[in-house]
């Protein structure tokens, strides 16, 4: 939709890419990788077309270098937390995007992966592990509850409902299928919150409704081999003038380890790694579950907003080889029982 | 010990997803070291050795024969390149084309690979074969003995291994690692040899296997059986019908090989055969790039 737009231009990336293994407190790294490279980018007759090289000009590489080389002492520190087992994935990126006519745009990020061996993960700008800390920590009982969750309505809390709209309704849309009818009242919004931030073709990143038929306007790469894709960035769900009541018994998500789109079966599936059975004031953990459903009957079950609107640790999403991290914030959400609906 | 590796390479990549088509020129250079628990590696701007990118013309021909004669044609990748290795002392040279097609139809997605060291290794009939019986199949199954084509075999080798090395079952069957006339070295420089992996009993725990797999400079390379050979009992009769594709990954547990097959004629066969029934068509073989390579070859299912 947005293709017209990429105009022929330089990239140029650098990835710094770490893993270290916490335990009681120590640090020890397993995997460092650094990969730097530049590629001609160029859209004609239908066809992208790349002509990608390892390495960098000296003063290209000075440039991006230093958005990638950072005091991370604190910051693992931090991650490591206060005792037991994690694994700690940093990664700093730099890009330039260079155009023939002089536009020049440079743009960096940094992400901090950190898992727990009980399958908990997190991932979110350094600086912010903090917010999440509890997330990560929560105490999981030996013999947490197990219900059926098709049978129980969903309080997507704590900005979960951005990963199931993430899949329900952002993946398709990049995919170009508007084939379900989403609630009036349910707003699912990519891009634009930033403009100073262009995307990786140094085009500006527009604002678009993904349950209106729009398609994330971003042009989005991993590094100088991949091939540009619109890919959503930055995703708010909000809902207007539909609130849902809580009923006493109920599921409260708060944490997901995976999602997947699956465009042949139209379905999604979500991994559930932080979940708990809600009855009245009380509430007990609930053993991780998978849950697959239709996009229909997501949009189905959705029975309205039942909480403000909350940021979610960021979603590393994996898509045609390629991990790009996509910021996530949502309003609480309540489904019906997905068994009623489908 | 430090293990330093280094790869200099070229390669074209054709992609076709969802509408959408780029050509991809690349060359790049890296390096990778091992030091006890850390691995390392990163790009570098030296060339081991120059390298000339290979020739476009039969890959966009190629593309043009899939895009146009496969329907259902969900995603096409075609790579083809040239790389030089180096590691301790040695140091070595390969090429390759490797083809990923994902076809859809009826509700099932089938996934092909196909590779070697020139666009001659892929057989290009069969994918089209496989298009054909993607549009003639209407989701009916069929029921009975089938054979299966070199490339749906080559991918019960991998997940059989990896299950017999959990829970061996008894069987005629016998599997080694094999040999390939182009990728005669590991992703350390060790040459990759014939090697026993099940010889009907029991099976050749995986930290013995000599060699190991790097399919990439920005990956730690792992032990791994490469080339994947099965000696079988040889098939009285040969049944009619032949599965070309697999709707499912192939899994092998408790000593049976499950999942659903793809026929030439469209028919859909669910398979559920004990390995010890299966048995061997001609002495033809063809590679697959399965895992870290695998030899399959015609073989018959009483299913």
């Amino acid at each position: 939709v947005y293709i017209s737009a990429v105009r022929e231009h330089l990239y140029a990336s650098i990835t710094r890419d770490e893993v270290w293994i916490a335990s009681d407190g120590s640090l020890t790294p397993v995997v460092e990788k650094i990969e730097a490279g530049r590629a001609v980018t160029r859209f004609r007759d239908g066809s992208f077309e790349l002509a990608a090289t390892g390495g960098l000009s000296p003063e290209l590489h000075r440039e991006l270098e230093r958005a990638v080389i950072s005091d991370k002492g604190a910051l693992l520190l931090e991650a490591a937390g206060r005792g037991g087992r994690r694994r700690i994935r940093l990664i700093q990126h730099a890009r330039a995007v260079v155009h023939g006519d002089g536009d020049r745009d440079t743009h960096s990020w940094r992400m901090l992966l950190v898992s727990t061996p009980g399958g908990r993960s997190v991932a979110v700008a350094p600086g912010e592990l903090h917010q999440f800390e509890h997330l990560l920590s929560a105490h999981s009982p030996a013999l947490p509850e197990v219900v059926d969750h098709r049978e129980l309505p969903i309080e997507w809390a704590a900005g979960s409902a951005a990963v199931l709209m993430h899949e329900a309704v952002g993946h398709p849309a990049e995919q170009l299928r508007h084939d379900v009818d989403w609630p009036q009242w349910l707003s699912v919004l990519d891009g634009g919150r930033n403009p100073a931030v262009l995307d990786d073709c140094g085009e500006p990143l527009q604002r678009c409704e993904l349950t209106r038929g729009q398609q994330p306007s971003a042009w989005r790469r991993t590094s100088y081999r991949d091939v540009p894709m619109q890919r959503m960035t930055d995703l708010t769900v909000t809902a207007t003038g539909v609130t849902a009541l809580l009923p006493p018994r109920r599921i409260r998500i708060f944490l997901l380890s995976s999602g997947r789109y699956d465009p042949l079966s139209d379905s999604i599936t979500l991994a559930v790694s932080g979940a708990e059975l809600v009855t009245g004031s009380a509430s007990s953990p609930l053993a991780p579950f998978i849950l697959n459903a239709s996009r229909a009957s997501v949009a189905a079950a959705l029975a309205g907003e039942c909480g403000p609107i909350v940021t979610y640790p960021g979603v590393a999403c994996f898509d045609e080889g390629q991990r790009l991290f996509v910021g996530s914030r949502a309003c609480g959400l309540l489904t019906r029982p997905l068994r009623e609906v489908e | 010990v430090i293990d330093r590796y280094r790869k200099s390479g070229v390669a074209i990549r054709l992609e076709r997803w969802r509408n959408r088509r780029a050509l991809v020129r690349l060359e790049e250079h890296g390096v990778a070291e091992e030091e006890g628990r850390l691995f390392r590696c990163s790009s570098s701007g030296e060339p081991l050795s120059p390298l000339a990118l290979p020739d476009e013309a039969p890959l966009l021909e190629m593309e043009e024969a899939i895009a146009t004669g496969a329907s259902g044609l969900e995603r096409l990748t075609i790579v083809s390149g040239r790389a030089v290795h180096s590691c301790g002392t040695r140091q070595w040279e390969d090429v390759h084309v490797r083809v990923h097609v994902a076809l859809v139809a009826s509700g099932r997605r089938v996934l092909l690979d196909a590779g070697g060291t020139g666009s001659a290794d892929i057989d290009t009939d069969l994918i089209l074969g496989v298009g054909s019986a993607v549009r003639a199949c209407s989701g009916a199954h069929a029921s009975g003995a089938v054979r299966l084509h070199p490339s749906v075999s080559a991918q019960i080798w991998p997940a059989l291994i990896l299950s017999f090395a959990q829970r061996p079952a008894p069987s005629p069957l016998t599997l080694e690692q094999g040999e390939h006339p182009g990728y005669g070295i590991d992703g350390v420089g060790q040459p990759i040899q014939r090697f026993p992996l099940f010889d009907g009993k029991s099976v050749t725990n995986a930290e013995r296997w000599p060699n190991r797999f790097r399919p990439s400079y920005r990956v730690r390379p792992l032990r791994a059986a490469f080339h994947l050979r099965a000696e079988l009992p040889v098939a009285e009769t040969l049944p009619e019908r032949e599965a070309i594709g697999t709707t499912t990954p192939l899994v092998v547990s408790e000593g049976r090989v499950r999942g659903e097959l793809l026929c030439r004629d469209g028919a859909l066969v669910k398979l559920d055969a004990a390995i010890s029934d299966l048995r061997r068509g001609g002495r033809e073989e063809r590679w697959y790039p399965y895992a870290a390579g695998s030899w399959g070859a015609e073989i018959a299912v009483g299913n």
